[in-house]
């Protein structure tokens, strides 16, 4: 069964390359958020990661209609994205920026308390200094694969692994995480203790 | 039907290749629930990982900037997108060279050939590192006892082709390629249930225990369901139609039967075995023996002996007994995990094929055999930790109260480390509007025992008693969730009795006070093995 989003997406371009330009926004408003979070992930700053998050967007747009209509929009995005990072050389010493507290300061989400928000403040910081530790590879197919729009073998195609080493990877990422956590005597990252 | 783990749930989720597990939670609390709490984690992660948010203008500000942009019209690889350079350039050509490579190679169809590893490589199916293969794959292709059954299949423009197969004493695997009349691959569009692995007197040997793939070809994966050795294995397929109830297209009908058979007579030959003698009697009464690793080419076998003392097997007869479900992990010297089974951590590594038993019924004693795709005991240090086990039990536990008093506080039944709130009893439909009137018991609560073999009951005030089947999800997890609306449903009851008795009756109990580990012997390799690093396959 062919996926829902994929079928909307493909919906999407064939009207953008029909004329409707501004469906693209749509797109847009569908993957920016996360294109700008794998960005930011990788260590882009927040001015760096929207200026390539729109250039992203940019090249998409140009070059949409080479984009294969059978395969999925969202892997080529992100792909166009990821070499877009590399091209320019901008990821940063990832460390130092968490250590500057720049990546990905946290929103108050709705509902929260001033107590919550600061405890998932603390947790969110905690977090993206262990995801700052790990190795550039594995912190971006952890990311890749939680944007939760991306098959292994997507991610594969993104990164140039096969596959398995996607799945080794995510794996190792993870089990990276929990081991500095608990080095660090650190707990609270539910997805981490089981 | 056979039930998913955790991994390969997230590993459907994340292909979006969750038709054929949908329909299978429809009928299975115990993987809807599995599959609720991968869904919950990836969203978990998701919101940890971006937290951050772009200004409420930036889509706004791009589409003011693409106004000066247009898109730039096709041209044949003259406009490659900045993502798609030079991986889509080596994809088509080595689809092409796929092509020509499998074309020319089915002409030699027919008889039943030994594939070469050049050729296997080509036609791509089980041999490549694209999410199929395995560290057994890969060393039965170094020992070179790939067969190529040379299948070739075409009906309604449909193409059915079959030109690889490992099988050894562990299980078979074969990669089955589909293409539509335009020649593209098609995935997931044949009832497997009408493919059967058989001896020579026609009986079915093997079931399938997994099926995986790339985009271009089904690699499915037997295990054996007898411990008879054959030497002569005969496939058969006999499908008649193309396609999914979930796609909403009509099925193409059609034959694309075909017959083959495999000749194990020289792989059963190789086998490298090491007696084992360790012994370890729990606490409570299980004794395990170890007997033996047996390396054949495309997998490992352990085999051990279980029994439990006459306390033990008081609590489970034999029937109860043979639902023994071990934990043990293999690990390295440095203490990291090879390999788990029935561990209870996420995640974990698990390289398990299939896992077979036998009991005496006679003696209480039941033979086990676990195959693993990759255990590396030829060339590293691995030691054998068992983790704990659940055995079914008999327990009798019961509570008895008004289901009328339920509306006025809620009742909590603990047992053996589970935690019950059962809140409301009523008379209802059952999984819908269309089901009969049944007896629901809503509950919520806490396992730490498995509960996958529980059985419970519920006994009227008149004596009556009424099987219950649950409704509802536990999460995986030492400690477990027991969620859902009604919980328990009692087939039958049209009526509300004034007072109930739930009991019980068995407790599918898990005991973690085990303390035994020991060192593997060195085993030997195959010649001809050359070592490749795990972490590049699948294991």
């Amino acid at each position: 069964m062919e996926n829902l989003s994929l079928i909307q997406d493909r919906a999407l371009i064939e009207d953008i390359l029909n004329g409707q330009k501004d469906k693209f926004a749509l797109l847009m408003h569908k993957y920016s958020a996360n294109i700008y979070g794998v960005l930011c992930g990788m260590g882009s700053g927040e001015q760096d990661a929207q200026d390539l998050t729109q250039e992203t967007f940019i090249q998409a747009y140009r070059k949409l209609a080479h984009h294969q209509r059978d395969r999925s929009f969202a892997a080529w995005l992100y792909r166009i994205a990821v070499n877009l990072l590399k091209e320019r050389g901008r990821r940063k010493n990832v460390r130092q920026k968490i250590a500057n507290g720049q990546l990905m300061d946290s929103e108050r989400m709705d509902g929260d308390t001033p107590e919550k928000h600061y405890l998932r403040k603390e947790r969110q910081a905690e977090l993206n200094q262990l995801i700052g530790q790990l190795p550039d590879d594995y912190r971006l197919v952890l990311l890749l694969r939680y944007t939760n729009e991306l098959s292994y073998e997507e991610i594969g195609e993104i990164t140039g692994l096969p596959p398995n080493k996607v799945r080794n990877c995510l794996y190792r990422a993870k089990q990276g995480l929990k081991k500095r956590m608990e080095a660090e005597g650190g707990g609270g990252i539910e997805m981490l203790q089981s | 039907m056979k039930c998913y783990n955790r991994d390969q749930i997230e590993a459907l989720i994340v292909n979006r290749d969750t038709g054929s597990l949908s329909s299978h939670i429809d009928n299975c609390p115990s993987c809807g629930a599995l599959y609720e709490a991968a869904l919950k984690e990836q969203l978990r992660w998701h919101e940890t990982l971006f937290p951050g948010k772009l200004p409420d203008a930036f889509d706004t500000t791009v589409m003011a900037a693409l106004e000066s942009h247009t898109i730039d019209p096709f041209s044949e690889g003259g406009g490659k997108g900045q993502g798609e350079t030079d991986s889509r350039c080596r994809r088509g050509m080595s689809g092409k060279w796929l092509i020509i490579a499998a074309a020319s190679f089915v002409i030699l169809g027919g008889s039943l050939l030994y594939a070469r590893p050049t050729i296997a490589d080509l036609i791509r199916s089980l041999l490549t590192a694209d999410g199929s293969t395995d560290i057994g794959i890969i060393e039965s292709n170094q020992l070179g006892i790939v067969q190529n059954p040379g299948i070739k299949v075409e009906d309604k423009g449909y193409t059915l082709e079959i030109n690889e197969v490992v099988a050894d004493g562990a299980r078979i695997v074969m990669g089955v390629k589909l293409t539509d009349p335009q020649g593209r691959p098609i995935r997931d569009k044949l009832d497997w249930n009408k493919l059967k692995i058989m001896n020579a007197n026609g009986t079915e040997i093997a079931a399938m225990s997994s099926r995986g793939g790339a985009t271009n070809f089904d690699n499915l994966e037997f295990a054996y369901t007898t411990m008879d050795e054959t030497d002569r294995i005969f496939v058969e397929g006999n499908f008649d139609r193309i396609g999914s109830k979930f796609d909403g297209k009509p099925f193409v009908y059609g034959d694309w039967g075909f017959r083959f058979e495999l000749d194990m007579t020289e792989i059963n030959k190789l086998k490298l075995v090491n007696a084992l003698h360790e012994q370890y009697t729990s606490p409570n009464g299980l004794t395990i023996e170890m007997k033996g690793l047996i390396r054949t080419p495309g997998a490992v076998q352990l085999q051990l002996v279980t029994s439990l003392n006459a306390e033990a097997a008081e609590r489970s007869p034999s029937d109860l007994a043979e639902k023994l479900q071990l934990m043990f992990r293999f690990e390295d010297e440095n203490g990291e995990e090879i390999s788990s089974v029935n561990s209870l951590k996420v995640p974990h590594k698990e390289s398990l094929i299939s896992m077979s038993h036998y009991t005496d019924k006679q003696t209480g004693r039941t033979q086990w055999n676990y195959f693993f795709k990759y255990l590396p005991y030829d060339r590293q240090k691995v030691t054998f930790v068992l983790e704990g086990y659940s055995i079914p039990e008999k327990s009798g536990a019961s509570v008895t109260f008004r289901p009328a008093d339920l509306q006025l506080e809620p009742l909590v039944f603990v047992d053996q480390g589970d935690a019950l709130t059962i809140s409301e009893m009523k008379i209802g439909k059952g999984f819908d509007s269309n089901s009969a009137i049944v007896g629901l018991i809503h509950i919520k609560g806490k396992f730490r025992n498995s509960y996958v073999e529980d059985e419970w009951s519920l006994r009227d005030e008149n004596g009556r008693e009424y099987p219950l089947s649950m409704r509802g999800g536990i999460t995986r997890g030492e400690v477990t969730d027991i969620k859902g609306d009604p919980g328990f449903i009692a087939d039958g009851m049209t009526a509300l009795p004034s007072e109930v008795t739930l009991v019980r009756q068995i407790i599918d109990k898990r005991y973690f006070d085990v303390n035994w580990s020991f060192e593997l012997p060195r085993g030997e390799q195959f010649q001809g093995i050359k070592e490749v690093d795990p972490s590049d396959y699948g294991y």
